[in-house]
């Protein structure tokens, strides 16, 4: 399965990946949200914020193919 | 120092300090502009006559040591939504007046026709000052001009050409620290208030910053600082906002399809990254600006910024994310320079960034100019300056704009703008844009806290269920919040850890002498909610102003394809508070 993983704010910094860019990821089915950062070294307890294709999701939501996923650690202002 | 309150009548020119009346005792900011508001303004007067008033009152914790403690809250009958107003700013003037034990300014009446004055504040001291030198000035100008005259570090509340000219998005500008007046108390049109009263300027000289009257300043002080680390170590506060600003808000809210794009076309601009907050970061550090930036003394979450050109000297400050929102996405604009550049327009005529966003982009939706014109929509900001026809019609905010153009796809709830959270995607926003007594307000109860970035618990904003209650508990915190004139970013620190709210009480507690629980904070907000409900139920509003545009509930909103769909029936038990509600909420007396 293909998805793309798109990184903002303090999580790109961290990781070196640019904010917004979409990167690529293959993998196996029944992957969940926090599986697929651990391959992206992005660390987990960081990120506050996961959408799925603009929708609010969970660290343990399982992406499926062509999904495109946004995380963010904790965000705000007004 | 007796708390008092100065009373500046414009028709005889004369000043006078009155004693604090014990009634208002736990009122500030917004409690206090309100209830005055409700108390002395005829509801049905015009909002430029001479009966209507302007007051601006720092909150209950004005002038102490509790963090983010100097907001300052400018209200009286708005010239733009004919209902009450409070908007509330940051910069210094809050600090100084609470310093000089001055709860509120209250001005009247009007100066003679062609007449222009300064208010200048002393601790034992005021007068009213000709300043016709300074008609026509923009804020920045006026602003050196003022601060060259005073040898002191002088606070500066001041409008510009749009509040002279009485525009009703004219808003009231207050000098941060550095004297660049860059801090807008924007919304509800109370520039042209101001300027209706022939009152250019309020000029506080003092350098006093932290001398407020303490009932404990021990106690206060001890609670103060545990406050302080509480907002340090909270990751929003500590981190994210000092870092990334508001403005960090454009990718998440794009990320979400929720960013109001070309009008209210689409959820999501596909040149939000252009405009985000990260990439303004990355700016502000090439060209040698400033990320981190306090906008008053004590401030520790320092949200601000200062936003340089390519040349490397200052063009704003700070850049905030509904300005470049307003200025940006919702006109189809992607360059943040020409952004700013508007920005600093707006600051210096002294018009909200909101609403002359908002009006920019119906008149695009009008075909006066393509969307996504940025160097179109700087030459109609400069409009405004020079007061021609079309410049007045922008200068005047979205709902007239959108009446002279024709156009009905107009995003105003008691003609103000809604801001930068489509309602169909964060539906909670939705709720608060309709209900507010402020008109339509994103800081009067910030849903997106729970519908999109998970702080304090989480409620799925594309579903109507559960939005009515997030509102209403925010819109009566955001009311106590802006009583004690602290900034709304504590919340984020209120909503996750639990010593927060015990911490506010203590400093409550330990400033006035009263023993407020838990249960006070919130018949307080109710009770503040219910002051400002009561005076536009006089002025004439009903429940059905307490709606949004049609098109919200007919147009599906991509990428979701959702409309708003929370019902009248459900918008009309907003204010359903758990007390009984007090049949004489207008007069009643707040509190021990």
């Amino acid at each position: 399965m293909q998805v793309k993983l798109r990184v903002y704010a303090s999580l790109a910094e961290d990781t070196g990946m640019d904010v917004a860019d979409n990167y690529g990821f293959q993998i196996e089915p029944g992957t969940t949200v926090s599986q697929l950062l651990q391959e992206a070294g992005i660390n987990q307890r960081d990120v506050r914020i996961v959408m799925i294709n603009n929708k609010q999701a969970d660290l343990d939501t399982e992406v499926r193919d062509g999904d495109e996923i946004g995380v963010f650690p904790s965000m705000g202002g007004a | 120092m007796a708390a008092r309150i100065l009373r500046v009548n414009m028709t005889k020119l004369q000043t006078e300090w009155q004693n604090f009346p014990e009634k208002y005792k736990m009122l500030g900011g917004r409690g206090l502009t309100s209830r005055i508001v409700a108390d002395e303004v005829p509801p049905t007067c015009h909002p430029l006559s001479p009966a209507n008033k302007l007051i601006v009152a720092p909150g209950l914790l004005g002038g102490t040591t509790a963090p983010q403690s100097g907001r300052i809250s400018i209200g009286g009958k708005s010239p733009l939504t004919g209902g009450v107003k409070e908007s509330n700013a940051g910069g210094v003037i809050a600090q100084k007046l609470a310093s000089l034990g001055i709860r509120a300014v209250v001005v009247e009446g009007e100066a003679p026709a062609g007449e222009l004055y300064v208010l200048e504040i002393e601790e034992n001291d005021t007068r009213l000052r000709r300043a016709d030198d300074l008609a026509g000035k923009g804020c920045y100008e006026a602003t050196d001009a003022i601060w060259d005259r005073y040898d002191t570090k002088a606070g500066v509340v001041i409008i510009g050409p749009a509040g002279e000219m009485r525009l009703t998005a004219a808003g009231i500008s207050v000098t941060d620290p550095n004297g660049s007046p860059g801090r807008f108390a924007g919304r509800g049109g109370l520039g042209a208030l101001m300027g209706a009263k022939g009152l250019k300027a309020i000029v506080v000289l003092t350098d006093k910053t932290f001398a407020a009257p303490y009932h404990d300043e021990k106690r206060f002080k001890a609670a103060a600082k545990r406050f302080v680390e509480v907002l340090r170590k909270n990751p929003v506060s500590g981190q994210t906002l000092p870092a990334f600003g508001t403005n960090g808000l454009v990718n998440v809210i794009n990320e979400a399809g929720a960013l109001p794009t070309r009008n209210f076309r689409d959820g999501r601009f596909e040149g939000a990254e252009k405009v985000s907050g990260e990439r303004m970061a990355q700016l502000i550090k090439e060209r040698g600006g400033k990320t981190g930036h306090p906008c008053h003394p004590g401030c520790v979450i320092k949200c601000s910024n200062i936003y340089n050109d390519k040349n490397g000297d200052v063009l704003v400050s700070p850049l905030e994310y509904e300005t470049v929102w307003a200025l940006g996405p919702h006109c189809g604009i992607d360059d943040l320079d020409a952004i700013a550049f508007m920005n600093r327009l707006c600051n210096d005529i002294g018009v909200d960034t909101i609403e002359t966003g908002g009006a920019i982009g119906v008149a695009m939706e009008a075909g006066v100019l393509p969307f996504g014109d940025a160097q179109g929509a700087i030459e109609l900001v400069k409009e405004i300056k020079k007061g021609t026809p079309l410049g007045r019609i922008i200068g005047s905010g979205a709902a007239v704009t959108g009446q002279v153009f024709g156009v009905r796809r107009v995003g105003v709830v008691k003609k103000q703008h809604i801001t930068a959270y489509d309602p169909r995607s964060v539906k909670g926003m939705g709720v608060t844009y309709a209900t507010s007594p402020m008109g339509a307000d994103h800081t009067a109860g910030y849903s997106v806290t729970v519908n999109i970035l998970r702080q304090g618990g989480y409620v799925d904003p594309l579903t109507a269920a559960g939005q009515v209650d997030i509102s209403r508990n925010l819109q009566v915190a955001t009311a106590v919040i802006d009583n004690l004139g602290l900034c709304i970013f504590i919340a984020f620190s209120f909503l996750e850890q639990e010593d927060s709210l015990g911490l506010l009480l203590e400093m409550i507690n330990s400033k006035t002498g009263s023993r407020w629980t838990e249960a006070d904070f919130t018949r307080l907000g109710e009770e503040i909610l219910q002051t400002e409900r009561y005076f536009n139920r006089r002025a004439g509003f009903s429940e059905a102003h307490d709606r949004l545009p049609d098109f919200f509930a007919e147009e599906k909103l991509p990428p979701h394809d959702v409309v708003f769909d929370v019902t009248p029936a459900e918008l009309n038990t907003l204010f359903n508070f758990r007390q009984e509600v007090r049949k004489d909420a207008g007069k009643a007396a707040s509190l021990r």
